[in-house]
């Protein structure tokens, strides 16, 4: 099994909502996911876009301690807690990057916009002539 | 427009795509990346700008065509469109251009690679890392829309020097094609005497 995060909301202020995946076994019809945010039990539903997974409907914030139980008919199993890490977010000056490629963009197309219209002008040499 | 190629019968594609056809061809290519690359910064302000939820930033397409921005397919063949592109436009550029072209094409190489990976775990249904959705090499470092916008900057950037080298009119005299050419001016009609 593994557990996974994934981050739905917006670019600055991600919270992971959590994957749990049942790594290449299929689970039984029996089988059932629980997690626990703390103290508190949180909503778990089959996963709308993973196969052999339930995901839970609301995020967890960074620092909280998760703890997942999976119980069928033979027992019932404690994965060891997790702390949920900081999302990855990008080191890189995304607003900056996103300007300057605006600004590149724009230049660009303003520069060749009037080279091809200047290419569909000219005509092209026919056969055999220089 | 001494010392251009001749377009003759027994040219190739490739020699006609990199002599008499390479100034149109270079600027249709380049209409194709510029649309491409509107699309990723359009998507990228939707997110770090607007503060979209990334489900919902579907870039402008995606307004439209949901599913094409959810499919590895159109990625996949978007980044091999372009490298064939840089590829079969290569041998018309000379010098300083040609080593700027060539190095946006080995750029897009590999983006092709992390793109070809991706198609392959979409359809072999078994993904990097044993994440639960297909993965770039990179992805565990940068997240995926910021990996892949900065990879469409670093090829466009030497592309568009390799270009703007390649049309100086002082290239006009080694390029064996009419990119650096002077503009195009109709002959004006001689009244009668």
């Amino acid at each position: 099994m593994s557990l996974w995060q994934v981050y739905p909301d917006v670019g600055s202020a991600m919270t992971p909502h959590l994957i749990v995946m049942f790594d290449g076994q299929e689970p039984g019809p029996d089988t059932e996911v629980r997690v626990m945010v703390g103290s508190d039990s949180v909503d778990v539903i089959p996963s709308a876009t993973t196969e052999r997974a339930w995901e839970t409907t609301v995020g967890v914030a960074p620092g909280d301690l998760v703890t997942v139980t999976i119980s069928n008919n033979d027992g019932t199993w404690d994965m060891p807690t997790i702390l949920i890490p900081e999302p990855l977010t990008s080191v890189l000056p995304m607003r900056l990057l996103i300007a300057i490629s605006i600004f590149l963009a724009t230049a660009v197309a303003w520069w060749a916009g009037g080279r091809t219209a200047q290419a569909w002008r000219r005509p092209l040499p026919s056969r055999g002539v220089g | 427009m001494t010392g251009k190629a001749v377009q003759t019968q027994e040219m190739t594609f490739v020699q006609k795509l990199n002599g008499t056809w390479h100034e149109r061809a270079l600027w249709v290519y380049l209409a194709i990346v510029i649309l491409h690359w509107i699309e990723h910064l359009f998507q990228a302000a939707q997110i770090w700008i607007l503060e979209m939820a990334r489900p919902d930033a579907l870039g402008a397409l995606g307004y439209v065509f949901p599913w094409l921005v959810k499919s590895e397919v159109m990625h996949f063949s978007y980044a091999l469109i372009m490298f064939v592109g840089l590829v079969l436009l290569l041998p018309g550029f000379r010098g300083a251009s040609r080593n700027w072209w060539l190095a946006s094409t080995i750029i897009q190489g590999w983006h092709l690679v992390e793109h070809t990976t991706l198609q392959i775990q979409a359809l072999v249904g078994s993904n990097l890392f044993d994440s639960p959705v297909p993965t770039s090499f990179l992805q565990p470092f940068i997240p995926r829309p910021e990996l892949h916008l900065v990879y469409n900057l670093i090829v466009f950037i030497p592309m568009i020097v390799a270009m703007w080298l390649h049309t100086r009119p002082s290239q006009d005299a080694v390029n064996n094609c009419f990119c650096a050419t002077p503009p195009y001016t109709a002959p004006t009609a001689v009244a009668p005497a």
